[in-house]
């Protein structure tokens, strides 16, 4: 018993050391994610996705994270709400001590009643990021370009 | 007298063979290209580089437009590296710049990198060592000529995305944290 307590204290002093929080998806799932990602035998790769609410040109504040580790996520990012949404390229060495983060952000205000894709891709050292808002049978309607703000939300650096 | 004609012989062949060895360091005599120029001739005479020349099945508009486009998505960013289990803790900064010439008979896309592993040379700009060239010019209905001019195989993977991008088969950006 001791030892389960003791793990589970320690699971929670990471986690919340990590400062990371699970985004707690809202309302309807307007946004899909579709993710490949693939590493290579000496690089680790993963992606992430950090959701921000907007409040100004430079105030965010951070709603949480989801861990892209699935071909297909859906998510519900508030309607009518400016929303930074932060996609990170996380590798890592597998057999030395060095990483590097990626970061591809864009930031959009969701129409209420309509759907987003954001299809999100790290193969052989090039990624892509592409998020389009769909129509009703899943065509693309606007694609939403890369952000290029003056200012970044703080980071854990 | 010999003796000192002899001292002075060596001392000469020494402090020319510092100043032929640090011709080589910073990246042949004569020092880095200072301008896009530099680049193409000293790609056009490097014994184990070559201009890379294609023709792709696309307009010059199409491709001068793409690659204004991922020259903005791609290649305006910045790269903060830190090694922590080095034996000194250490951080730096790698910057990239671009330089778009554009007119109706040619697009030339300038590459210099700032920082980082290679990115210091003596001699070298200030925005950084010349890394690559693209030139583009029409070479008939919905085909465009391309001329790849790239520094050294460490380039090779902005040299891919470059292909892709003129090409339009992979409109991916780069990691521009590996080389």
């Amino acid at each position: 018993m001791r030892i389960i307590i003791s793990v589970m204290s320690l699971a929670i002093a990471i986690s919340g050391c990590s400062g990371l929080k699970t985004y707690p998806s809202t309302g309807d799932h307007n946004l899909l994610v579709r993710t490949k990602v693939s590493g290579s035998f000496s690089t680790k790769v993963e992606a992430f996705l950090h959701v921000y609410r907007l409040q100004g040109p430079c105030n965010f504040e951070y709603l949480g994270t989801v861990k892209l580790n699935r071909d297909e996520i859906r998510l519900g990012i508030s309607p009518r709400q400016s929303t930074y949404l932060k996609f990170d390229f996380e590798t890592s060495a597998r057999f030395a001590n060095t990483s590097s983060t990626v970061p591809y952000s864009v930031a959009l205000t969701p129409q209420l009643g309509a759907q987003y894709t954001a299809d999100v891709s790290y193969v052989d050292s090039v990624y892509s990021v592409v998020v389009r808002k769909t129509g009703p049978r899943g065509t693309a309607e606007r694609f939403i370009e890369r952000s290029k703000l003056n200012c970044q939300p703080p980071t854990d650096d | 007298m010999n003796g000192s004609a002899s001292q002075k012989h060596k001392m000469w062949s020494f402090i020319a063979f510092v100043i032929l060895l640090s011709g080589c360091a910073v990246g042949g005599v004569g020092g880095p290209p200072q301008n896009a120029e530099g680049l193409r001739e000293f790609v056009r005479i490097a014994p184990f580089r070559g201009v890379e020349s294609f023709e792709v099945a696309r307009s010059f508009q199409e491709v001068t437009s793409t690659l204004r486009e991922k020259n903005k998505e791609c290649l305006a960013v910045i790269v903060n590296w830190r090694c922590i289990n080095c034996i000194f803790n250490t951080k730096g900064t790698i910057t990239f710049k671009t330089t778009m010439v554009t007119n109706p008979n040619r697009t030339e896309l300038h590459f210099q990198r700032k920082g980082g592993s290679g990115g210091f040379e003596i001699g070298a700009p200030p925005d950084g060592p010349y890394r690559i060239v693209l030139d583009a010019v029409p070479s008939g209905p919905n085909r465009t000529k391309i001329d790849l001019y790239v520094r050294s195989i460490d380039d090779n993977l902005l040299r891919n995305a470059f292909r892709g991008w003129v090409r339009g088969t992979n409109l991916g950006c780069p990691d521009m944290t590996k080389r």
